[in-house]
């Protein structure tokens, strides 16, 4: 009989318990080992440099965690302000929804004689934006918030045992191997890792480089919040394939919301996304992600629908490296079944 | 000068330290050669000690191999199809070519009785290089050296036999 279907059946049940378990904190968990990912290298340059491993750590990760807790202070303070408008601003990005969507209704029937009533039909799905500002949502968005917080606070001392103890304890865990499947084990290990790697890496730098071009344009072409726009830009752009509708999605929330959304100013922000995307998949990618995942364009697209279906847009983040390592496992295991006959 | 009585303090109950072993097999090998004692240690707590029935495969020929190994007990057959080219004992050190490359394994090797055999990983060997790029080029000059020489007895050998 053979055991490896068995072992590896046997592991993926490991890994999904795993994943459940680590289900409440799976952002400081995906925080923390994106800090690994990112630091590890900054690491080893110090530690061949001659500083002590714990002084190494400590060096490489104050900054992103000052960085952090910043942010957190800044989320903190934004929602204590922004709670007690939440209920009008929600009534007003109600009524901008109207009144937006029965300006195209009336320019759809100037221009092109095609009447749509978009408003209508909007209004029939009685969308109670106000509703979803009750207490007992607001209490549920506030345990959120607190669960957030929580995540947050772990991040550090996990980063830190992640950062000094990862390697033995990779060591450990690859030694429980059979001798069999030893060197296979260490092969596959490093195959993913280096995928991996230099995929989190480009998409960090591929968000980092999307926020700034769309934060600038957002500035030129006079939207509030501009950095925060461009931000959020730069997230959405992590999910392949939607990354572009859902950029749009805040600046016209917002836009709406405030002081009213017209068609240049659609075309002004369409124009800023063509931009920032058009520079993300002409340079950008192929630059930095090109062959480090290596899936067919149906089947990645698939994946991410799927994905978003089951775990909304963290899924559809991760989901590609997922399947890309997946594949390396797949292809590693069966070249190593192969040649050992 | 020890005193000619230091036998009757010697305690020959004592059974031989395992990782004592190990470290000895590594720093006697050509890859640790003129390396300081503190930095050998550093790099044998990175290896793998794996115990081997008889009859067991370390590894097969053709699969891709990402370890050299030094052999703690026991005795290695080293294999090629059908013909047996060596017979490998305590101490001794092979598969130092998958240090450098991912290339198939040229040689199969087979434990003849039960062996305790301790791998030196290639990635392992690389992060330690990373960390101790003084050491790591020492390491990595006498793994060419190795190599080189092990190459020069190849080609010396065909010569030999043409």
């Amino acid at each position: 009989m053979k055991l490896w279907p068995v072992r590896m059946l046997t592991g993926a049940i490991i890994a999904l318990a795993i994943g459940y378990l680590l289900q409440p904190i799976w952002i400081a968990a995906l925080l923390c080992v994106l800090f690994y990912l990112l630091l590890e290298p900054l690491v080893s340059t110090l530690q061949a440099a001659g500083a002590r491993k714990d002084l190494a750590i400590a060096i490489a990760l104050l900054p992103p965690l000052v960085g952090l807790v910043y942010g957190a202070m800044h989320l903190i303070d934004s929602a204590r302000d922004y709670l007690p408008q939440l209920g009008q601003d929600l009534e007003k990005l109600q009524l901008g929804i109207s009144k937006t969507l029965a300006e195209i209704d009336n320019h759809l029937a100037i221009v092109m004689d095609v009447r749509l009533s978009l408003a209508e039909q909007v209004a029939s799905l009685e969308l109670d934006l106000r509703g979803a500002a009750r207490a007992e949502r607001l209490l549920a968005s506030t345990s959120w918030l607190a669960n957030l917080l929580l995540n947050l606070a772990l991040v550090p001392p996990l980063a830190w045992f992640l950062l000094r103890d990862y390697r033995s304890w990779r060591d450990r865990a690859l030694s429980l191997l059979p001798n069999s499947q030893f060197e296979l084990g260490w092969l596959m290990y490093h195959r993913v890792c280096a995928r991996l790697q230099a995929y989190l890496r480009g998409l960090v730098l591929q968000a980092l480089i999307l926020s700034a071009i769309t934060a600038i344009g957002f500035q030129i072409i006079g939207l509030p919040s501009p950095v925060l726009l461009g931000v959020l830009t730069g997230v959405a752009g992590l999910v392949p394939y939607l990354g572009p509708l859902l950029a749009m999605l805040a600046p016209v929330l917002m836009m709406v919301a405030g002081p009213g959304l017209d068609p240049g100013t659609l075309m002004e922000i369409v124009l800023v996304l063509a931009v920032g995307f058009g520079f993300d998949n002409a340079v950008v990618i192929p630059f930095l992600l090109a062959g480090s995942v290596n899936l067919h364009p149906a089947v990645a697209m698939l994946a991410v629908v799927i994905a978003g279906h089951v775990g909304g847009i963290t899924g559809m983040v991760l989901v590609i490296p997922l399947l890309g390592m997946l594949r390396i496992i797949s292809e590693t295991t069966w070249r190593g079944l192969q040649s050992s006959g | 000068m020890l005193s000619p009585q230091r036998h009757l303090w010697l305690n020959p109950f004592r059974r031989k330290d395992p990782e004592s072993a190990t470290r000895e097999a590594w720093r006697n090998t050509p890859l640790l050669m003129d390396i300081p004692a503190p930095v050998c240690h550093k790099l044998v707590e990175r290896t793998h000690l794996r115990h081997y029935q008889p009859g067991e495969y370390l590894f097969r020929e053709g699969e891709a191999g990402v370890s050299a190994a030094v052999i703690i007990s026991g005795k290695i057959a080293i294999e090629s199809g059908d013909h047996r080219i060596a017979e490998l004992g305590p101490g001794d050190f092979f598969g130092e070519a998958a240090l450098l490359q991912d290339a198939p394994r040229s040689a199969s090797a087979i434990a003849e009785e039960e062996a305790t055999v301790s791998f030196l990983v290639r990635f392992q060997l690389e992060e330690f290089v990373r960390h101790r790029p003084g050491a790591g080029l020492e390491i990595m000059t006498n793994l060419a050296r190795l190599l080189v020489a092990r190459l020069h007895r190849g080609n010396r050998s065909e010569a030999i036999d043409e």
